[in-house]
C-alpha cells in the first residue's frame, strides 16, 4: 500500500535518493561475521562407527555401489555449479578416470574380503574416531568420508567435520594422513586463467588419486595442476585408494579455490582523416569493461597516454594491459599498421595538364580493393582540397575554388581502410603536382 | 546496476563467497543508513541497526529467491531491525505515541493543501523535524509513507491496533507538517 496524501509525495521527495555521508566500514563489519561452515553434518563418533561397520559387513560388494554413488556426487557438484562440460578440452571422461582409480586387483579383493573381524573393527573404528588425531574439526577445511556400504546396501557418505577412518594396520603417521587426507593448493584465490597446483601433503605416489575440481575437470595426478577458466568458488574433492585397501576415502573442500574475473581487454583505435608529416597522430581507445586502470605499451614502450605519434611507414604492436577491481589482469594485443605509398601502389607525382599521361591521381590499390575506404587529400596548410571514396573518381588537381593546383605544389593524401573483418590501416604520403 | 547485473553477487553470497558480500556490503550500506535514519536520529544506534541488519541480509539470503527486488527485501531487514531496535531501547515506554486513542481520525484533518503548494524540503529537514515525533509516531508515519505498509500491517508489526496506527499517521503527519512549517517561519501549533 501506497500513500497517495500530497504532503507524504513532498517527503518523499525530498528522500529520493538519498543516501547520507557515511563510510561502509566492511572491516568492522567482516569480523561481526561467521566464518563460512561447510554443510552441516552428523555426529561424528556416530558416524564413524557406522561408517567402519559398514566397511566391514559389506566388505567387496564395496565397489559395487561406490562407483555410482560418488559419480553421482560427483556430477551432483558439476551440476550445481553450473561449469563446463566433461567435454572440454583436455578433459578425460569419468569412466576412464575412474576405472584407473578404482580398478579391482585380485590383491585389492583378496584385502578387502580378508579383512579384520568385524568387531575388532568397529573397536579399531571407534578409537579412531575419538582419537583428536583422527578428528578434522577445522570447519573451513573439509571434511574425510570413507565410502563403504551399509548393511542396507546405501552407500555411508558423510561430509561433515568428523574423520571417519579405515581400519588397518598402518603406521600412526599414515593413519592421519589418510583420516584427514590434508591436501592444499598452492593458491586459495587466483584469477581466472591461472594455474593451480595441488597437493597431498605427505604424498605416497603408490596411491591411486581422483581429484574433482568441482568445474567439470578431474585428474588422477597425484598432484595435478589446474586451471580454472571461469570465476566462482570451486569446492575441491580428493577421493584417494590406498595399494592394497579396499576403502576410498574422500574429502571436500568446500569453497577452497575462488577465482576471480578478469577483465576481457580490448580496444581499438582512430586515425584522422588527413595527415601533414610523416607522423600521424593515434587515438587509442580502451573497450576493456569494468577496467580500474590499464596501460599502454606501445611498440615496446609503456605510457599512459592514449594519443600516439606514430611515423611513417611502420608496423606498431600495441598492448593494452587492463587490471580489474580485484587485481586480475589481461592484456589484448594488434598491430597498427601505417603505409606510405609503396604500400598502396600510388605514385608520388602527377601531371593534370590533360596529355593523357598521370593527369589524375587514384592509388592503384584502390581500383580494386575490396575494404571500405576514404582518401582525404589536403594541401601544405592542412586544408582539404579533395576526398573521395569512389575509385571511379581520381582526383584531377582541381582545387575547391573552381582553380587547378598550381605546378610543384605539394599536397599530401590519406587512405583510410576498414577491412571486413574491422581491421584498419593508413596509408599516407605527399603528392606533387608537374605539368 | 540493474538486478540482474546484481545476481551473480547474490549468489556467491549464498555461497558465503566473502567478496560478494562486501560488495553487497559496501554497494548499499549507505542506501540502507538512509532507511534506518529514518527512524532513529542517534547515528551510533543507526550504524548498530544497520550492522545488524547486513548480518540478518547475510545470514538469510540463501532464502532470497530472486522473486521480487533484492533491494526491497533488504530494506524489509533493515526496517524490522530498526522497528525492533527501538521497541527494545523503549522497552517500557514504547507506546509514546496515541496508544489508547482508538476513535479514527480523518487523515486530513487539518490539512491545508493551499499552504503547502509550492513548499519543498530537504532531506535534512525532514530528519530534523521527525527527531521531535515520538518513537511510535515516527514507527508509524515511516512504515506507512515510506515503505508502503497497510495499517493492519502496521498494528500487528507494532502491535497495536488499526485505529491507533491511523490515528498516530494522521498526528505524525500533522505535527510533521506543522514542524517543517514552523521552520519555513510560519506559524502553527505543534502537539
Amino acid at each position: 500500500m501506497s500513500s497517495e496524501h500530497p504532503f507524504d509525495e513532498q517527503l518523499k521527495n525530498a528522500f529520493q535518493g538519498f543516501e547520507p555521508d557515511v563510510h561502509a566500514n566492511w572491516m568492522e563489519f567482516e569480523s561481526s561475521l561467521e566464518k563460512p561452515s561447510p554443510s552441516a553434518g552428523t555426529d561424528a563418533s556416530g558416524m564413524s562407527r557406522w561408517a567402519v561397520a559398514a566397511a566391514v559387513i559389506a566388505g567387496g560388494a564395496f565397489m559395487w555401489v561406490a562407483k555410482p554413488t560418488v559419480e553421482e556426487w560427483l556430477v551432483d557438484d558439476v551440476n550445481s555449479m553450473e561449469f563446463v562440460s566433461m567435454e572440454g578440452e583436455g578433459a578425460q571422461s569419468f569412466d576412464q578416470l575412474w576405472e584407473d582409480f578404482a580398478s579391482v586387483t585380485e590383491d585389492f579383493v583378496s584385502d578387502v574380503l580378508n579383512a579384520e573381524g568385524e568387531a575388532a573393527l568397529a573397536e579399531l573404528g571407534a578409537e579412531a574416531a575419538d582419537s583428536p588425531l583422527e578428528s578434522v574439526t577445522n570447519p573451513t577445511s573439509g571434511s574425510v568420508s570413507v565410502n563403504a556400504p551399509t548393511s542396507d546396501g546405501a552407500t555411508a557418505k558423510s561430509r561433515d567435520n568428523a574423520a571417519e577412518t579405515s581400519v588397518s594396520n598402518k603406521l600412526p603417521s599414515e593413519e592421519r594422513l589418510l583420516a584427514e587426507l590434508p591436501f592444499d593448493a598452492s593458491v586459495r584465490e587466483a584469477c581466472e586463467g591461472v594455474e593451480v597446483a595441488f597437493e597431498l601433503s605427505g604424498l605416497d605416489r603408490s596411491m591411486s588419486f581422483l581429484w574433482n575440481f568441482g568445474d567439470g575437470h578431474f585428474s588422477s595426478d597425484p598432484a595435478p595442476r589446474h586451471v580454472f577458466n571461469r570465476p566462482g568458488t570451486y569446492d575441491i574433492t580428493l577421493s584417494i585408494r590406498p595399494p592394497g585397501d579396499g576403502m576410498i576415502r574422500t574429502r571436500t573442500i568446500q569453497n577452497m579455490i575462488t577465482v576471480l574475473p578478469k577483465p576481457e581487454a580490448q580496444f581499438g583505435w582512430v586515425f584522422p582523416a588527413s595527415v601533414s608529416g610523416k607522423k600521424v597522430r593515434v587515438h587509442l581507445q580502451d573497450q576493456t569493461p569494468d577496467a580500474t586502470a590499464t596501460q599502454w605499451v606501445v611498440d615496446g614502450q609503456s605510457t599512459r597516454d592514449n594519443r600516439v605519434q606514430l611515423e611513417v611507414p611502420g608496423v606498431y604492436p600495441v598492448n593494452l594491459v587492463a587490471s580489474n577491481k580485484y587485481g586480475c589482469l589481461d592484456d589484448a594485443k594488434h598491430e597498427i599498421r601505417l603505409g606510405d605509398r609503396n604500400g598502396i601502389l600510388a605514385q608520388a607525382r602527377f601531371s593534370p595538364n590533360g596529355d593523357g599521361h598521370y593527369d589524375t591521381f587514384m592509388p592503384h590499390s584502390l581500383l580494386d580493393m575490396e575494404d571500405a575506404w576514404e582518401m582525404v587529400i589536403v594541401d601544405r596548410d592542412g586544408q582539404e582540397v579533395y576526398r573521395t571514396s569512389d575509385a571511379s573518381e581520381p582526383w584531377d588537381g582541381e582545387l575547391p575554388d573552381g582553380t587547378l593546383a598550381a605546378d610543384r605544389s605539394v599536397f599530401q593524401w590519406t587512405v583510410r581502410c576498414v577491412a571486413n573483418d574491422g581491421v584498419i590501416r593508413l596509408f599516407t604520403d605527399r603528392l606533387r603536382v608537374e605539368r | 546496476m540493474h538486478e540482474a547485473e546484481l545476481r551473480p553477487y547474490i549468489e556467491a553470497c549464498q555461497l558465503g563467497e566473502r567478496r560478494a558480500q562486501r560488495f553487497i556490503f559496501e554497494r548499499y550500506y549507505r542506501l540502507m543508513f538512509g532507511v534506518c535514519l529514518r527512524y532513529m536520529s542517534d547515528q551510533d544506534s543507526v550504524q548498530d541497526v544497520v550492522q545488524e541488519g547486513f548480518l540478518k541480509v547475510f545470514n538469510n539470503i540463501e532464502g532470497y529467491t530472486f522473486k521480487g527486488s533484492f533491494e526491497g527485501w533488504m530494506r524489509r531487514i533493515m526496517v524490522n531491525t530498526a522497528i525492533d531496535a527501538i521497541r527494545r531501547r523503549n522497552a517500557a515506554g514504547w507506546v509514546l505515541g496515541d496508544e489508547g486513542s482508538f476513535e479514527p481520525v480523518d487523515q486530513d484533518e487539518g490539512w491545508e493543501m493551499e499552504e503547502e503548494e509550492g513548499e519543498t524540503f530537504t532531506v535534512h529537514d525532514v530528519l530534523d523535524a521527525m527527531e521531535h515525533l515520538t518513537p511510535m509516531y515516527r514507527a508509524v508515519f515511516n512504515l506507512h509513507v515510506f515503505d508502503n505498509l497497510g495499517h493492519q500491517e502496521i498494528a500487528d508489526r507494532l502491535g497495536i491496533s488499526v485505529g491507533t496506527s491511523k490515528s498516530n499517521l494522521a498526528k505524525a503527519r500533522r505535527n510533521l507538517r506543522n514542524l517543517l512549517l514552523t521552520r519555513k517561519g510560519k506559524d502553527h501549533h505543534v502537539e
